[in-house]
């Protein structure tokens, strides 16, 4: 892939949870993994990431309401 | 007969949909359909006809000579019929199509070689258990489209040629027409192993079972006849279609026995398969729609599953309720706006059911005593459930057994809490909780402050009342979906209800700079809205009056409607410490959807203040109206005659200009000629804000104060009408180069084009009003054509989001998953907040 796109200015910031905050999320809103929002593994953003199945990605997005907003997605297959 | 015996306890692990084999049918068949006489001449049902005993029973007393249970508990049994020739089920018909095109003329194997169809075997199996159904169907789809394009056989060599199917249900190879018999015995000749690559379990589903040569007649108790007044039996729909198909099947196998010609017999042939086909579906495309005499469309079977009417939207998704009412509803501007006006008979009628206890037993046994008039009792229900009417003969058993514990059914009284709707239910405020006051009308009452979330109006509006039945609802409609916690909407955080059209004008008008009145008016005003105290003997301003429905500690200041057109300073609404200083009380202040005071209040005072508030301001402002009074005149819509040479002036300009560019330009393009009389618009628009009377004027001030109106309805009552436009251009056609015959060949100009200079008050000449009711039917006939497809859209998106719901740890979810983590991303109820901001 030559192209970055997380450079694009219209793409939100991603990042692969660490084992502990993933823990920390599920806890805070009391779930399993199969409850959290899902991300295909041949998403561009979870390919560049190089992300595996199972992972947690957090997505920082522009919010219209609340400034800035974490959204937390679940690589499936 | 013990209930429990009746049912059988075990778990549904799989559902299996498949065809019925002829073998089948026959299995399950309790009777041969022989005749079509339905009964002989005593009226009894013809043995081995459609309404044979065998099949069930549908009139009480009789026995069913199959399961021998009455009408009651009869299920039904299913009949058989033996077609002369087999036909084609017409749903089935584009999968015959498929597989006859797949599978070899010859050995009737699948066209794709042995090792290749291992392999996609293995696919088959792999996807569904990994990737589930859908990419099984994707997978089989590919799989037939492939075979099809097959040229030769890969087992017996054959070369294969393309079968066609003539719609809706004739096959040919060829020049050669396939009768059903040929397409069975083709479809016969397929091997089990091959099944699986159309998607078809041998055991459930033969390819062959799709051709019909046993029908299987259902039984009469699902298609019962209905005996009319006169005596006169009235057969269901299906049986009429039975009819037809047993009686040409009758035919037809006469013909055929008596060697009758392949031309008559063929005919008959194509008969049944019509009748079959329409008994199936009466709506398939190029098949004639079968009718009754009346010119009826007959019902048939698909008919009874699908669509809005059918079995799942129909009826298992249905839902029906006791104890509501509807009427035509009216308005009451004496009701408070959480009220509903309840007719005395649908007081009556629709009942609260009441726990007796020892405290308000005497007042429950008046009720029941007085059962036949206002306010009485229906029921009355005993500890154990048993339920009984009060009548002229029970009511005093009835009045003696009564203690605490039962529970009694009484009318509907002034402040019971009851559910009040209209459809559409487009949104949660389309239902709300309302309090009843009984009135001795027949149509429901409504306040018009209340009418915007429900989008009712009076031309003839009907609303459902729902009485609520439990404890548990009735906090829920008093506390929760109550409309008096719900004035301010959710989705943009203003209130939505609140004083619109007179009242404004109303509370405008008495808030005003110089409104004065004498002890006996602020008396009169005060009275109405229920506020006694001793005024002293001088004359009150309106502010002042106005100020002794805030609350005392209240200090708000915002900008008025008329404040943003007049730009005087004491049209700013300040109140200082609950009393009005400056400022004209209008639409921005208490309108619906605007009213910033009536927002403040809600988020600050709650609910209970705000909605006294409401009512307060809206009787107050009727009731000024009703003291001063407020018409309008003609001469309210003039403007000066320097006025009206300006924009005479503006048009010709305007119409200079267009013919200058079309003299002196070749391509002169349409958005330049648009562009020139939209501005003609806007400088008519211009001119009249200008020249309007300002003082002492209704018109104006309804437009100012935010009552009704703007000054772009003004433009084409007192300005011009301006261009009519159809599909997005200026009016073309019509004649050949020209729009009509009162303009000239090749004439492009404003006015030829149907640019009007003419306003609604002097009226407009005939060619105008021609060429203005032309785009007003195109506005007419969009929104015909574009209010259902919105509406079904609707009803997707509410279809798929009604499981949607926010927890209380603010996430939404659907069922454990969760949607989003924050309700909005801000966690913030809008409704809650100041219109979706944390500024309070």
């Amino acid at each position: 892939m030559d192209i970055d796109i997380f450079k694009n200015r219209l793409s939100p910031q991603y990042k692969i949870m660490q084992k502990e905050e993933v823990d920390k999320l599920l806890e805070e809103y009391n779930v399993s993994l199969k409850d959290l929002p899902k991300i295909k593994l041949n998403d561009p953003a979870v390919k560049q990431l190089n992300a595996n199945e199972g992972d947690v990605i957090e997505i920082n997005r522009k919010s219209a309401t609340a400034g800035e907003y974490n959204y937390y997605r679940v690589v499936v297959k | 007969m013990k209930l429990e015996s009746n049912f059988v306890f075990s778990k549904i692990a799989a559902l299996e949909f498949g065809i019925l084999s002829p073998k089948m049918i026959q299995k399950m068949s309790t009777v041969a359909i022989t005749s079509s006489e339905l009964y002989d001449i005593d009226g009894f049902p013809v043995d081995g006809g459609l309404s044979d005993l065998r099949m069930g029973v549908i009139d009480p007393g009789l026995t069913c000579k199959t399961c021998g249970n009455t009408i009651r508990d009869c299920p039904g049994h299913f009949g058989h019929l033996e077609l002369a020739r087999p036909v084609f089920n017409i749903k089935t018909v584009p999968y015959i199509y498929n597989i006859l095109n797949s599978t070899c003329v010859s050995c009737g194997r699948i066209l794709i070689s042995d090792e290749h169809l291992k392999k996609l075997s293995e696919d088959i199996i792999s996807a569904e258990i990994n990737e589930g159904h859908k990419k099984k169907v994707k997978l089989i789809k590919a799989i037939v489209k492939h075979a099809k394009n097959v040229t030769v056989c890969p087992f017996c060599r054959t070369k294969q040629h393309k079968i066609k199917l003539e719609k809706p249900y004739t096959f040919f190879d060829g020049d050669q027409k396939l009768t059903p018999i040929d397409v069975l015995s083709r479809l016969e000749k397929i091997k089990d192993s091959d099944l699986q690559f159309f998607g078809l379990d041998p055991d459930y589903s033969r390819p062959e079972w799709m051709v019909v040569s046993i029908l299987a007649v259902p039984s009469i108790t699902i298609r019962p006849s209905i005996t009319l007044e006169n005596g006169q039996r009235s057969e269901d729909d299906l049986t009429h279609k039975l009819t037809d198909i047993v009686r040409t099947n009758q035919r037809l196998a006469e013909n055929i026995r008596s060697g009758a010609p392949e031309i008559i017999i063929d005919e008959l042939w194509d008969l049944l398969q019509y009748h079959i086909t329409t008994f199936i579906s009466n709506d398939s495309a190029q098949v004639p729609v079968a009718r009754q005499k009346s010119n009826k469309k007959l019902k048939s079977l698909e008919d009874r599953i699908k669509g809005k009417e059918g079995l799942f939207r129909g009826s298992g998704l249905a839902k029906r309720v006791n104890y509501g009412a509807r009427s035509v509803i009216s308005p009451d501007s004496f009701l408070r706006f959480d009220e509903v006006g309840v007719p005395i008979r649908v007081a009556m009628e629709v009942t609260r059911p009441e726990k007796v206890t020892d405290i308000n037993i005497d007042r429950m046994k008046a009720l029941i005593k007085n059962f036949n008039s206002y306010p009485g009792a229906n029921y009355v229900i005993t500890p154990d459930g048993i339920k009984k009417k009060i009548t002229d003969t029970t009511v005093s058993n009835i009045l003696d057994e009564l203690k605490s514990g039962y529970t009694v059914e009484r009318h509907l009284k002034d402040g019971d809490i009851i559910l009040f709707n209209r459809q559409p239910s487009l949104h949660r405020l389309s239902i709300m909780g309302h309090s009843v006051k009984v009135l001795p009308y027949n149509t429901l009452g409504i306040n018009p402050a209340s009418t915007l979330p429900y989008n009712a109006d009076f031309d003839g509006d009907e609303m459902n009342i729902h009485v609520l039945q439990n404890e548990e609802a009735l906090a829920e409609a008093e506390m929760i979906i109550n409309i008096k916690n719900n004035i301010v909407s959710p989705r943009h955080g203003l209130p939505l209800i609140g004083a619109a059209q007179d009242y404004v004008s109303g509370c405008a008008l008495l808030t005003a700079k110089d409104t004065q009145l004498e002890k006996a008016k602020a008396e009169f005003l005060l009275s109405n809205i229920n506020i006694v105290t001793s005024l002293k003997n001088k004359k009150y301003s309106g502010r002042e009056i106005f100020s002794m429905i805030l609350p005392e500690d209240l200090n708000f200041e915002s900008n008025s409607s008329t404040y943003k057109i007049t730009k005087e300073d004491d049209s700013i609404v300040r109140i200082k410490n609950g009393k009005l200083a400056t400022g004209v009380i209008d639409a921005a202040t208490i309108g619906r959807e605007s009213g910033s005071l009536l927002q403040f209040l809600f988020v600050r005072y709650g609910s209970e203040v705000t909605a006294k508030f409401i009512d307060q301001t809206n009787k107050l402002g009727l009731m000024t109206l009703f003291l001063m009074g407020m018409s309008v005149n003609i001469h309210d819509f003039d403007i000066p005659k320097v006025a009206n040479n300006e924009i005479e002036k503006v048009v010709k300009e305007g119409e200079n200009e267009v013919s200058a560019l079309l003299t002196n330009y070749n391509d002169v393009t349409e958005a330049k000629i648009l562009n020139i009389s939209n501005r003609i618009r806007v400088k008519v628009r211009n001119i009249i804000d200008a020249y309007i009377e300002k003082k002492n004027n209704n018109v104006e001030s309804m437009i100012t104060t935010g009552a009704k109106g703007s000054i772009t309805n003004l433009i084409p009552t007192i300005g011009l009408v301006g261009q009519q436009m159809l599909r997005d251009v200026r009016i073309s056609n019509g004649f050949s180069d020209r729009l009509t015959s009162h303009f000239k060949k090749n004439d492009n100009g404003l006015i030829a084009r149907g640019f009007i200079v003419s306003n609604y008050r002097e009226g407009l000449n005939p060619v105008e009003y021609f060429l203005h009711s032309a785009s007003s039917r195109e506005g007419l006939m969009d929104n015909v054509i574009r209010t259902p497809i919105s509406g079904y859209m609707q009803r997707r998106l509410s279809s798929a989001l009604q499981d949607l719901k926010v927890k209380d740890d603010l996430s939404v979810r659907m069922g454990s998953s969760i949607i989003q983590f924050k309700y909005g991303e801000d966690g913030l109820d809008v409704s809650a907040s100041d219109k979706g901001d944390l500024k309070l």
